[in-house]
């Protein structure tokens, strides 16, 4: 497994990082990465951008994202027209309804004081990966980024 | 290069990717393509 040759190889517990791949023998099936942050640290979605774009995934390949899908702590901001959520550092994001998620910026609201942390997908990471990089390229360094909303998790 | 080391090349810029003072903690990277056995 790649996974464990990775573990061993960086001295990381590769039980943060997951992969799956769904079942099957077609040469493009669906799979994801699920990946967390060093404990203190936070993940840089530009960076990820960067890294990748070093890899051949910037070339010929017809490997395709479906979707980046983050969890992000901060503070929620509710404002007439729109919802944000800000961290320390790192982009605002712009709070809107996710795939199968209807209604849950409204939900968010009622519950904003009590937010500790909000799941979504980053607006601009799906495609086949040379477009997808090249696109997200032109947008790099925004300080705002668009999160469509799956879930959010409250404090007691 | 085959797609296993692409997979694997994915996960490494991953885990490199990762910095200080921000606020996301975690990640799913949803993909076509994955064969990562």
């Amino acid at each position: 497994m790649a996974a464990d040759a990775i573990a061993r190889q960086y001295d990381v517990n590769k039980n943060s990082v997951k992969l799956y791949c769904e079942p099957g023998k077609g040469s493009y099936r669906p799979g994801t990465i699920t990946f967390l942050a060093k404990k203190g640290a936070s993940i840089d979605l530009d960076k990820i951008r960067e890294s990748i774009t070093a890899t051949r995934l910037s070339g010929g390949t017809n490997m395709s994202v479906d979707y980046l899908e983050i969890t992000a702590t901060g503070t929620i901001q509710a404002g007439d027209k729109e919802m944000l959520l800000k961290g320390k550092d790192g982009p605002v994001f712009v709070l809107s309804d996710g795939p199968n998620a209807k209604d849950i910026v409204a939900k968010l609201r009622a519950a904003k004081d009590k937010v500790t942390s909000v799941t979504g997908q980053v607006q601009g990471w799906n495609g086949r990966f040379p477009v997808m990089l090249q696109a997200l390229a032109k947008t790099s360094g925004q300080e705002r980024l668009h999160l469509l909303v799956t879930g959010f998790e409250t404090r007691k | 290069m085959s797609k296993n080391a692409w997979s694997a090349a994915l996960v490494l810029t991953l885990l490199a990717a990762t910095s200080a003072d921000g606020q996301i903690t975690k990640g799913v990277l949803g993909i076509k393509g994955a064969e990562m056995s």
